[in-house]
C-alpha cells in the first residue's frame, strides 16, 4: 500500500471514528439537541437506565438517571414521553412513575404505583387536557393529574391494560389479559373523557397490545395471538361508532407512526414496510431494511428531526443500540445504549 | 447475653471431666493411603466447626465448588463444580441420587446439616459399588452421607437445640439401636424462623436500609433407616426420608417495590431398598430407589382474573440397579451395572404430562499395577414418550490416573458427562422446547497432592489444575420479545483454571492448631457465538478468584475457630461491562465450641458468629444476604 493511500485510510478511519458517538461519564445540565433512551433492562435486575446521546458532543452518558438523581432508575422501565416541561418514566416491575424536569433530568416526584400492598404494574401513559393516563395491570387506568403530580382516580378496564391513546375526547386501551395466558382478553376498552367511565368494550383479537392513533383519529391496535399458532394482527378501529372497521391479513410485530403512514416490522425480518392510512389498503409497501440489526424491538418517528429510529435489543442480554435513518430510510448513524432499548424522546 | 454464654461456658469447663481433642486433622493422603475418588472432603470434625445450617452452606467451605444461594435461611442453593453448570453435579445422599427430574439441580437448602458425617466431591469413582451409576456419569458428585450410613457411628442418639438470629429455633433428634446383626436409625429435625433480616444496598449513590421480609421458613425432615446383616455375606438396608417445607419467597430485592408475596410449599419422600453381597472377591449391590415429591408455588399478589397464581407440580421417580464388583487380580477389579429409571411430572402448567425412561449402563475399572488407574465407560439410553427423537443413545468415557509415591501423588483425569434436559426445560408451557439436547461436559485435570508429615505436623498440599467445556449449553433466553421467553440448546462455555487447597495440623504442648486454606481460579467464558457481544466474556456469576481460609484451634475440650471467605469480582450478566459487575465480598466467621464428656455421654455446646464486620453481600444480584448473625447450638449424644 502506498503511502498516500495509507494516509487516506487512516484519516478515513478518524472520520469514521468521530462519527461514532462516544461513552461518556458526564451529563449535560441542560438537556438540548440529542435523545434520552429509555432501556428496558431485565426482569429483576433493577437494571433500568436512561441513556442521553448528545448531538453537539457525540457523546453518550449511559447512566444518565443515575447521575442527575444518585440513585437508579429500578426495574423494567416501559415507557417514557414527555409532557409539558416533565418527563414520564413507567416503571413496571418497579411499580413506580418517575417525573422528571424535562430540561435537566433531575426527579421532581416518584410516585408509588402500589394499591394496599399489591405492585399495580404500571405499563404505559399518555396525556390529555392536563390528565395523564397511565395502563396498569391489575385492570384499571390510573388518571394522574400533571399538575399535583397525585393520582386522581382510578378508571376499571379489562384485562391487564397494556398500550393506550386519546381519540376524539376518548381514551382507547388495549387489554392484553397477558397474565390469564392462554385465555387472555381480547377487547380495548373506550373510556369517555367527559365521564371518565368505560363505555365500550371493543372485541379485537386475543392480546391487544400496541396500539396508537393516525392522523385521522383511527385506533390501530395489534393484537398478539398466542405467540404460535395463533398470528399477531392489525385491526382498525373507527372512533366515530368505536367499531372494529379492518381486520389486515399481513404479518405484523410492530409500528410507529410515521406522516399519515405506520412503519410496520414483520416477524423474523428486518425489512420496514409502510402501510397508507389513508388509503386504509390491505397491503404494504417496502421501504428500509434495517441491516445490522441483530435483535429488532421497536422504531420511533421524530417529527421534530424528521428522522426515524430503530432499536437493536441484541440478543436481550447485552447492551443494544439505537440507529438513526433519515426520512427515506438511509442509515445515519448508530447509538450503543442500554439492556433492551425501547422508547425515546427527542430534543431539538 | 455474652456474658451469660461465656459464664455458662466457663462453669462448664470446670464441673465436668474432660475429654481431649488430640487427633491430628484428618487429610486425604497419608503415607501411600490415598482416596483417590474424593478430591476434597469435609469430615465430620471440621463439619462440627462451621455454622452451617444445611448442606448448601457445607459445601461452598470445599475448593472449585461455588454455591449459588438466594438468601439465608430457607434460600434456594445449588452446587456448580468448576462453572459447569449444576445441573452437572449429582447430588448423593446415603448412596442415592437425589431426584433433579423436575428442576435440574438439587436444592441443597432442604437437607439438614446436623445429621452429616461427610460432604465430598468425587470426580471418579468407577467401581464404588454404592454410588449410583447415574451419578458416575454426571459432570461430578456431591457425595453426603450422614449418621445413618455411618458404621463407625457408636452412640445411641442425639438430641439439640439450636437457636439464633431471625427467630430461629429448631429441635432435632437421632435415635439409633443396635443389635447384633441389627441396626436402626430414626432421626427428625423440625425449625422455624421469621428470616427477616435488615440490610443496606447500594442504590447508585444512595444507601438504601430495608428489612428483608417475606422469609419466613417452617420446615420438617426425617429420616428412618434400618440395616440386617445376617452374616459377613450379606447385607439388608432400607430407608425413608422425608421433608415437608413452607417457604416464603423475598425474591430479589426489587427497588421501590418490597411487596413480594410469594410462597413455596412443598414435601418429598425418598425410600429405598438395597441388598449387598460382599466375599473376598465380588461384591454385588442392588438397589430400588423410589422418590415422589411435590412443589406448590403461589404468587398471591399475581395480577390474573383469580387474584393470585398457583402452580403446582408432582414429580415421581423410580428405579432400580444392580451393580457388580469382582476382582480379577490382586491389582484390578472391575465393575459392571446397569440400571433403570423412569420419571414422570406432573403440572398444569406444562404443554404435556411427560414420562421418560433412561437406562444407564456401565463398566469400571480400577488397576494398582502402575499407579491407580480409574476408568468408566457409561452408556446411556433415554427413551422419551413426547420427544420428537425419542430413543437417544451416548457413550460416556472416563479415565483417571494416579502415580504415587512416598510423599506425593500425581494425577490426571478426563471425564466426559451429560445432562438431561429436565421435564420443565421440555415441555414448561410457552417456554419448553422438547427438541432440547442433553448438555455435554468435558472435563480434563490434574492433581498434584503433597504430604509432609512430622512427629507434631502434617502439611498437606493440593494442586488441580482444570479445564473444562460444555457444549448444548441450555439457557433460557428471551425468543419473540423480552417477555416470551424459550428454553434452547444454545451454549458452549470453556473454563480453565486451578484449585489449591492446603491444610496444615500443629500440635503445640496440649493442643493442636489446624489451619485450612484453598484458593480457586477459574476462567470461564461464553464461546457460543463469534458475533455475539458476550463472546469470550466471563459467563455469568462466575468469579475469577475465590478462596477460603479456616484457622483452628483445640485444647482439651474446647476448639475456637475463624472462617474467612472470599468471592472475587463476577458478573450478574455474560456481558462484562460496568454495569453488570457485582464487586467482591469477603466475609468473616468465628466461634468457640466445648465438647464435654460425662460418663461415655457427650454434652456439645456452639456458639458462632458469621459475618462479624457486618458485610453487605450477595451471591445473585439483589438477593441480599444476611448481615451479623448468631447461633447457639446445644447437642447432647448419648
Amino acid at each position: 500500500m502506498k503511502f498516500s493511500s495509507l494516509v487516506i485510510v487512516l484519516l478515513l478511519l478518524a472520520g469514521c471514528g468521530k462519527e461514532t458517538p462516544q461513552p461518556s461519564n458526564e451529563s449535560p445540565s441542560v438537556l438540548k439537541s440529542g435523545i434520552l433512551v429509555l432501556n428496558e433492562g431485565m426482569f429483576q435486575f433493577n437494571n433500568s437506565t436512561l441513556v442521553w446521546a448528545d448531538f453537539a458532543t457525540n457523546q453518550i452518558t449511559t447512566n444518565f438517571f443515575e447521575q442527575k438523581n444518585n440513585r437508579s432508575l429500578g426495574d423494567t422501565g416501559n415507557d417514557l414521553k414527555r409532557y409539558g416541561g416533565k418527563l414520564y418514566i413507567v416503571m413496571s416491575t418497579s411499580s413506580t412513575i418517575e417525573i422528571l424536569n424535562a430540561t435537566t433530568g433531575k426527579s421532581i416526584k416518584q410516585i408509588s404505583m402500589i394499591s394496599g400492598t399489591t405492585p399495580k404494574q404500571p405499563r404505559s401513559i399518555a396525556f390529555y387536557n392536563g390528565l395523564a393516563f397511565v395502563t396498569c395491570y391489575d385492570g384499571f387506568v390510573d388518571v394522574l393529574d400533571t399538575t399535583s403530580l397525585s393520582i386522581a382516580m382510578r378508571i376499571p378496564v379489562g384485562q391487564n391494560p397494556e398500550d393506550l391513546a386519546v381519540s376524539n375526547n376518548k381514551l382507547y386501551v388495549s387489554n392484553s389479559g397477558g397474565l390469564n395466558f392462554p385465555n387472555v382478553d381480547s377487547t380495548v376498552s373506550v373510556i369517555n373523557l367527559n365521564t371518565f367511565q368505560e363505555i365500550k368494550r371493543i372485541p379485537v383479537g386475543p392480546n391487544p397490545g400496541a396500539l396508537l392513533c393516525d392522523s385521522e383519529g383511527d385506533i390501530y391496535v395489534i393484537s398478539r395471538g398466542d405467540y404460535d399458532v395463533i398470528p399477531a394482527q392489525l385491526h382498525r378501529i373507527e372512533t366515530n361508532n368505536d367499531s372494529k372497521t379492518n381486520d389486515f391479513n399481513f404479518p405484523i410485530q410492530s409500528m410507529t407512526l410515521f406522516q399519515d403512514k405506520l412503519l410496520i416490522n414483520q416477524p423474523n425480518s428486518l425489512l420496514i414496510k409502510t402501510f397508507n392510512t389513508l388509503s386504509e389498503s390491505n397491503s404494504l409497501s417496502d421501504f428500509f431494511t434495517a441491516n445490522s440489526i441483530t435483535t429488532f424491538y421497536g422504531m420511533h418517528y421524530s417529527s421534530i428531526l424528521n428522522k426515524i429510529y430503530c432499536f437493536d435489543a441484541n440478543n436481550y442480554n447485552a447492551t443494544g443500540f439505537v440507529l438513526q435513518y433519515d426520512i427515506n430510510g438511509v442509515f445515519e448513524k448508530k447509538y450503543h445504549v442500554g439492556l433492551n432499548p425501547s422508547k425515546i424522546v427527542v430534543y431539538e | 447475653m455474652l456474658k451469660t454464654i461465656l459464664f455458662f461456658f466457663a462453669l462448664l469447663s470446670t464441673s465436668i471431666a474432660i475429654s481431649q481433642y488430640t487427633e491430628i486433622e484428618e487429610v486425604i493422603l497419608i503415607g501411600k493411603k490415598v482416596d483417590s475418588t474424593r478430591i476434597y472432603r469435609l469430615d465430620e470434625k471440621r463439619i462440627a466447626t462451621k455454622n452451617a445450617a444445611d448442606v448448601g452452606e457445607l459445601a461452598r467451605y470445599l475448593p472449585g465448588v461455588q454455591v449459588t444461594a438466594y438468601g439465608g435461611i430457607g434460600g434456594l442453593k445449588t452446587a456448580n463444580f468448576r462453572s459447569l453448570g449444576a445441573g452437572q453435579t449429582s447430588v448423593v445422599y446415603d448412596h442415592q441420587a437425589q431426584s433433579t427430574t423436575q428442576s435440574g439441580a438439587t436444592d441443597l437448602g432442604l437437607i439438614p446439616a446436623d445429621f452429616i458425617t461427610e460432604v465430598a466431591v468425587i470426580q471418579l469413582a468407577s467401581t464404588d459399588v454404592f454410588l449410583p451409576i447415574k451419578s458416575k456419569l454426571s459432570g461430578n458428585i456431591l457425595a453426603i452421607q450422614s449418621k445413618h450410613q455411618a458404621s463407625d457411628y457408636i452412640k445411641n442418639g442425639v438430641i439439640g437445640l439450636q437457636t439464633g438470629s431471625f427467630g430461629l429455633v429448631e429441635g432435632f433428634g437421632l435415635v439409633q439401636k443396635r443389635w447384633n446383626k441389627l441396626r436402626m436409625t430414626l432421626s427428625g429435625k423440625s425449625r422455624f424462623s421469621d428470616g427477616s433480616y435488615p440490610f443496606d444496598y447500594k442504590n447508585g449513590n444512595t444507601t438504601i436500609s430495608s428489612i428483608r421480609k417475606n422469609n419466613q421458613v417452617i420446615d420438617h425432615y426425617g429420616q428412618f433407616s434400618c440395616n440386617y446383616s445376617p452374616s459377613s455375606n450379606h447385607s439388608f438396608s432400607m430407608g425413608l426420608a422425608g421433608n415437608r417445607y413452607n417457604k416464603e419467597l423475598p425474591g430479589a430485592v426489587i427497588f421501590y417495590n418490597d411487596n413480594a408475596q410469594q410462597f413455596l410449599n412443598g414435601n418429598q419422600i425418598d425410600g429405598f431398598l438395597r441388598y449387598v453381597y460382599t466375599t473376598k472377591n465380588i461384591q454385588l449391590k442392588t438397589q430400588i430407589n423410589h422418590h415422589r415429591n411435590e412443589l406448590i408455588y403461589l404468587d398471591s399478589n399475581y395480577l390474573n382474573v383469580a387474584g393470585f397464581l398457583r402452580n403446582e407440580f408432582k414429580a415421581q421417580q423410580l428405579d432400580g440397579e444392580c451393580q457388580v464388583k469382582f476382582m480379577i487380580n490382586q491389582q484390578t477389579n472391575c465393575l459392571v451395572g446397569t440400571n433403570i429409571r423412569t420419571e414422570r411430572l406432573h403440572g398444569e402448567q406444562l404443554s404435556v404430562q411427560p414420562n421418560r425412561i433412561v437406562s444407564e449402563s456401565i463398566i469400571g475399572l480400577t488397576n494398582n499395577r502402575f499407579g491407580v488407574v480409574n476408568a468408566q465407560v457409561g452408556w446411556l439410553v433415554v427413551n422419551d414418550n413426547f420427544s420428537a427423537s425419542a430413543v437417544k443413545q451416548h457413550v460416556l468415557p472416563s479415565i483417571d490416573w494416579m502415580l504415587i509415591a512416598k510423599k506425593i501423588a500425581v494425577g490426571i483425569t478426563f471425564r466426559q458427562s451429560l445432562r438431561l434436559p429436565t421435564f420443565s426445560e421440555m415441555y414448561y408451557q410457552q417456554i419448553g422446547n422438547s427438541q432440547l439436547l442433553p448438555e455435554k461436559g468435558t472435563q480434563f485435570s490434574l492433581r498434584m497432592l503433597h504430604n509432609y508429615k512430622r512427629k507434631k505436623s502434617i502439611i498437606q498440599t493440593i494442586i488441580q489444575p482444570f479445564y473444562a467445556h460444555v457444549s448444548n449449553k441450555i439457557n433460557a433466553i428471551p425468543s419473540k420479545n423480552l417477555f416470551i421467553w424459550s428454553i434452547q440448546n444454545i451454549g458452549q462455555t470453556r473454563a480453565f483454571g486451578a484449585e489449591v487447597s492446603e491444610q496444615i495440623s500443629v500440635r503445640i504442648k496440649n493442643g493442636i492448631v489446624g489451619l485450612s486454606a484453598n484458593y480457586t481460579f477459574q476462567y470461564c467464558i461464553d464461546i457460543t457465538d463469534r458475533t455475539s457481544a458476550t463472546y469470550k466474556d466471563v459467563i455469568s456469576y462466575s468469579p475469577l478468584h475465590t478462596g477460603g481460609l479456616e484457622i483452628n484451634y483445640s485444647c482439651k475440650q474446647w476448639r475456637v475457630f475463624s472462617q474467612f471467605n472470599y468471592q472475587g469480582k463476577r458478573f450478574a450478566l455474560n456481558e462484562n461491562i460496568p454495569a453488570n459487575e457485582l464487586a467482591a465480598f469477603s466475609t468473616i466467621d468465628i466461634g468457640g465450641s466445648v465438647k464435654l464428656n460425662m460418663n461415655k455421654q457427650l454434652l456439645y455446646v456452639r456458639l458462632t458468629v458469621n459475618n462479624i464486620t457486618n458485610q453487605n453481600y450477595n451471591y445473585i444480584n439483589f438477593f441480599v444476604m444476611p448481615g451479623i448473625n448468631f447461633h447457639l447450638k446445644l447437642t447432647y449424644e448419648i
